[in-house]
């Protein structure tokens, strides 16, 4: 256990090594993929809650790889510019994007002139996890479920507020609203504490969360979860009601995934995805992205093209619903 | 008392020989690390987190904790060395620091950095033992518009921290915070002041700003103006260490500066900022002597420093007592928590009572350890003076430029870097402070963004502010700070002061 | 970004400072040069910040806050440069171009190269501008300098600490 940083450094050293002696008559032979350092591009800043996400697993599919993999963070334009990036790279495995799949899609509305097109220019290897935004309330709020939530918007006719912490909870929040048939004002917050003490002094009538913080502040005592915007309920969160069981169509699930340039050739996508399966189905992996609220998911490069391409339509819809101005 | 059972569980528990040598590796990488101009604690962290992966949840936990202490004293180093801040609370440090080090002191400034931070940092851990979930609650009471009211707070206070005009640092804290709203807005997501590049969408980045405006501005400065020739750098104890009036003008002003610093480290987003720009204001205001301030005024690093470390440690408050990381830095160690299988909150108290109190013992551990190992290295820190400036200054600006490159690969971000020095370079020449600028750079987003949402919570009714205790007693110091500015008596000497520079 | 005006308006004011005892018109040069940098700040925040959405008070857009900031920052440069008209203050110092320049190149080299040519040559490149910086150059020193530095930067930032940089073009 404790060997982790000797073990780290020499096996750079040795990866450092490799490279140099075979270095003059180098032959990327695809079949022996992957063969030197492998780059995992992270469109946070180094440091920030997602980048943990992205080297937790740049340490996992290092070890299964046996090569190193080192995490560049290519922060900005909501990691328009790290997708980018990704695509223009060389097709050849070593550059892999770790991303939501879900913001990834999502950039194609929310931008006038997305700088490329996301379904063409990237191709997906492996799923993540998937994970629904939620709706909360106050713990010691008199609104126990959906419906009492509804009623009190009802009642509130259009004087109501709720916190909403990403894009993705502002558009959870509209679609709910939209489908009750009810009003109310949003108030933004950068992250989810930020938002805590309005929502607890009861400032806020409800909120659209990210999983992370809604479930450890549930854990806390100060929040009560009253639906996740998922299709059906989540397996880490069994107790958490799908918004669909009330009768109110809502299916919007936040995934992540991994991504390489478009012309990567099939047998490099297929090694990588076996990569990530395989860190996928230790359960320490399981346990971790359930801290983040989220569950582990897995599936074919081809299956993460088709959803990347059925969340670009979908979110097309809902920047169109939300009335989320285009940049 | 219940306390001192608890503190001793965590004493058994981070005492162990195996933690020890954990705490002493990370104090040490950090301090490295952090030594190095440019790189604060957010790259030092990030970079070393991946070490602590393998480890067992309270070793690497403890390992973490002493790579920010390390990297934090690391920061503070090349502050007060060559003007270099990693972090936002550190350029406090340099105002005083740096001109005490041009004055030759900078080992004692160094040491009085050292022993003010262990002093918070013993005082910090006592107050998180002793108080941490009652204070915590007070944490919690803070609601959108005392948020704002914190912040117009910290601006004016802002204000008295530049020697020169009023007027001028009024505006410098203006355009800060107008450079703080750069990017895109998040009540509309529409982008702000962008000027069509994409690399500002998310805002101005805070590290190729500060090195920009100060660091790198200064290597010019001293490339225009060479100081004069050092005599060549005693590094006997006898000169390094602080003088007998030196320790007489720092004590006092630590004590303050670990009660403010204790204080404002709880509450999330500016707090550990404010606390470092809050301790400074205090002591120039209070000083018999305020035109001193702005030469090296050791009450002006010894406050600041002790204000930083004691907020760095009650700034765990938040995260081990309600799951809430309070600032970037707090936002990693809450995410190696997680990775470790830790979910942070109030229930690690009760159900991993040797990890949470191994955790707050450690942190007095890694404090000890980072003094310990510090003092004698003041002389090796110092003696990189005697490095001749023709090989020091193009090295430094080498390590700006890797630490940049370390929190993101974009060549946009030298570009930022190169027009902050640009920027810093006018300012420089027409006596404009970049100091104030940088807190309204931090505090302005926050300030408009609670004043937004507390109105639109309020439906619009500005007596939102007057009708919370907290935010009406936060604006009632506002004004009493904003007369003491206008104050004539005040004025006189603050313009005195600046005629004598 | 580059809309600063930032070398311009300093130009117009050294220059002002040579006149300063003959015609007595600007008696802080300095103040001046901050004003008119103030006044530029904020007429550039009003005019670009002008298509957003004002909003209310209840509603405020995202122009609300930024162009009462813009019309203050314009405000007190106007109070400052009236005032440097009348009040003595000190001088601009004389501007030095051969420092910043080569400080700037450096940094501007070593970020624009990093990527195509890797670490080792791009840190030996900054350090070279920069040492440039200064009139008497040693070269020889410079390069074992540099040449040492490099290396030192490969050793610790790409193999101790994995860093995202590589050591040599064509990746």
């Amino acid at each position: 256990m404790t060997e982790q940083h000797p073990k780290l450094t020499r096996r750079t050293l040795i990866a450092a090594a490799t490279m140099a002696a075979v270095l003059p008559g180098v032959s990327f032979a695809q079949s022996s993929y992957p063969n030197t350092t492998i780059t995992f591009v992270c469109a946070f800043p180094a440091g920030s809650g997602a980048d943990v996400l992205v080297r937790f697993f740049s340490e996992k599919v290092a070890t299964v790889s046996k090569q190193t993999v080192i995490v560049e963070n290519k922060p900005g334009a909501n990691g328009n510019i790290a997708a980018e990036y990704v695509s223009r790279a060389k097709p050849d495995g070593y550059t892999v994007y770790v991303h939501s799949g879900t913001s990834t899609a999502a950039n194609m509305s929310l931008f006038k002139k997305p700088s490329i097109d996301v379904t063409k220019a990237l191709r997906g290897v492996q799923f993540i996890n998937k994970q629904p935004f939620m709706i909360a309330v106050a713990a010691d709020s008199p609104i126990k479920d959906m419906k009492q939530l509804t009623e009190h918007l009802k009642a509130k006719a259009g004087d109501a507020t709720y916190g909403s912490t990403a894009t993705s909870g502002k558009v959870l929040a509209e679609v709910y609203l939209q489908l009750a048939g009810v009003s109310a004002t949003e108030v933004s917050y950068k992250t989810g504490p930020d938002s805590l003490n309005d929502i607890t002094s009861g400032q806020l009538d409800f909120a659209a969360l990210d999983p992370v913080f809604a479930l450890s502040q549930q854990r806390e005592g100060r929040l009560r979860l009253l639906a996740v915007g998922s299709p059906q309920r989540m397996k880490s969160t069994p107790e958490i009601p799908a918004i669909k069981e009330y009768g109110l169509n809502v299916d919007q699930l936040g995934w992540w995934g991994v991504f390489v340039p478009a012309k990567t050739a099939d047998e490099v996508v297929l090694k990588l995805n076996s990569l990530f399966q395989e860190v996928l189905d230790k359960p320490e992996t399981e346990a971790f992205l359930n801290k983040f609220g989220g569950d582990v998911y897995k599936g074919t490069p081809k299956e993460v093209d088709e959803l990347l391409a059925k969340t670009v339509e979908e979110w097309r819809a809902y920047v169109a619903l939300a009335k989320i101005p285009q940049n | 008392m219940e306390v001192f059972e608890h503190l001793a569980t965590g004493f058994m528990a981070a005492g162990s020989l195996e933690n020890l040598m954990f705490c002493l590796i990370g104090v040490v990488l950090g301090t490295l690390i952090g030594v190095l101009p440019g790189i604060g604690p957010i790259p030092a962290l990030a970079i070393l987190l991946p070490i602590t992966f393998g480890l067992d949840p309270l070793s690497s936990l403890i390992m973490l904790a002493g790579i920010y202490y390390g990297a934090q004293y690391g920061g503070s180093t090349t502050s007060i060395l060559v003007n270099m801040p990693g972090e936002a609370s550190s350029v406090v440090t340099c105002i005083e620091g740096h001109q005490m080090a041009r004055k030759g002191r900078a080992g004692a400034a160094l040491a009085i950095a050292a022993l003010g931070s262990f002093f918070a940092g013993t005082i910090g851990t006592v107050f998180i033992a002793a108080f941490g979930p009652p204070l915590a609650s007070i944490a919690q009471q803070f609601n959108s518009p005392d948020y704002f009211a914190l912040m117009l707070l910290g601006l004016t206070m802002a204000i008295v921290l530049a020697h020169g005009s009023v007027l001028k640092a009024v505006a410098m804290v203006l355009i800060g915070l107008l450079l703080g709203l750069v990017g895109t807005d998040i009540n509309t997501g529409l982008t702000r002041y962008t000027f069509g590049l994409s690399g500002l969408w998310e805002g101005i980045d805070f590290l190729p700003l500060v090195l920009g405006l100060f660091g790198i501005v200064e290597i010019i400065r001293n490339l225009e103006n060479p100081p004069p020739p050092r005599e060549a750098i005693s590094t006997r104890m006898h000169d390094m260490w602080p003088t007998k009036k030196e320790f007489k003008e720092a004590y006092p002003a630590a004590l303050r500066g670990t009660g403010l610093g204790s204080l404002l480290g709880i509450l999330p987003g500016g707090g550990a900022v404010l606390a470092s720009f809050a301790s400074y204001t205090l002591e120039k205001k209070i000083s018999k002597n305020p035109r001193k301030f702005g030469t090296g005024a050791v009450e002006g690093v010894a406050g600041p420093e002790a204000a930083n470390n004691a907020a760095a440690q009650t700034s765990f408050i938040p995260l081990l007592t309600l799951g809430i990381p309070s600032n970037p830095i707090m936002a990693i160690m809450m995410g190696a928590m997680i990775i470790q299988g830790i979910q942070p909150g109030a229930a690690v108290m009760t159900t991993r009572p040797d990890l949470f109190w191994g955790m707050v013992a450690s942190m007095w551990i890694g404090n000890l350890m980072l003094v310990v190992i510090n003092l004698p290295m003041i002389g090796i820190w110092v003696k990189l003076l005697s490095v001749p400036y023709r090989l020091l200054y193009p090295a430094i600006l080498l390590f700006c430029a890797i630490g940049v490159y370390s929190t993101s690969t974009e060549p946009f971000m030298m570009v930022l870097m190169i027009v902050f020095t640009l920027f810093g370079y006018v300012l420089f020449k027409l006596g404009c402070e970049p100091a104030p600028m940088v807190l309204g750079f931090i505090l302005g987003p926050l300030m408009e963004e609670n004043l937004r949402r507390s109105l639109v919570i309020s439906r619009g009714d500005p007596m939102i502010f007057i009708n919370r205790p907290i935010s009406a007693t936060l604006l009632v110091a506002t004004l009493l700070m904003l007369c003491l500015i206008i104050f004539p008596q005040f004025r006189k000497t603050r313009e005195e002061a600046f005629q004598e520079e | 970004m580059t809309a600063w005006p930032a070398p311009k308006g300093s130009q117009t004011v050294s220059h002002s400072r040579v006149f300063r005892e003959e015609t007595m018109v600007i008696k802080s040069p300095q103040d001046f040069g901050a004003g008119i940098l103030f006044i530029l700040f904020g007429a550039i925040g009003l005019y670009v910040g002008s298509d957003l959405t004002f909003g209310s008070a209840r509603n405020m857009g995202p122009g609300y806050f930024p162009m009462i900031i813009c019309g203050l920052i314009a405000l007190i440069g106007l109070i400052v440069t009236v005032k440097s008209l009348a009040i003595e203050g000190p001088a601009i110092e004389r501007i030095q171009l051969r420092p910043i320049v080569f400080i700037l190149l450096a940094i501007a080299a070593f970020g624009i190269l990093i990527a195509e040519i890797g670490a080792v040559i791009s840190s030996i490149l900054l350090i070279m501008f920069a040492a440039y910086a200064r009139r008497d150059v040693k070269p020889v020193e410079t390069v074992v300098f540099a040449v040492t530095t490099a290396a030192f930067v490969v050793i610790i930032f790409v193999y101790a600490l994995g860093q995202p940089m590589p050591v040599w073009w064509g990746r």
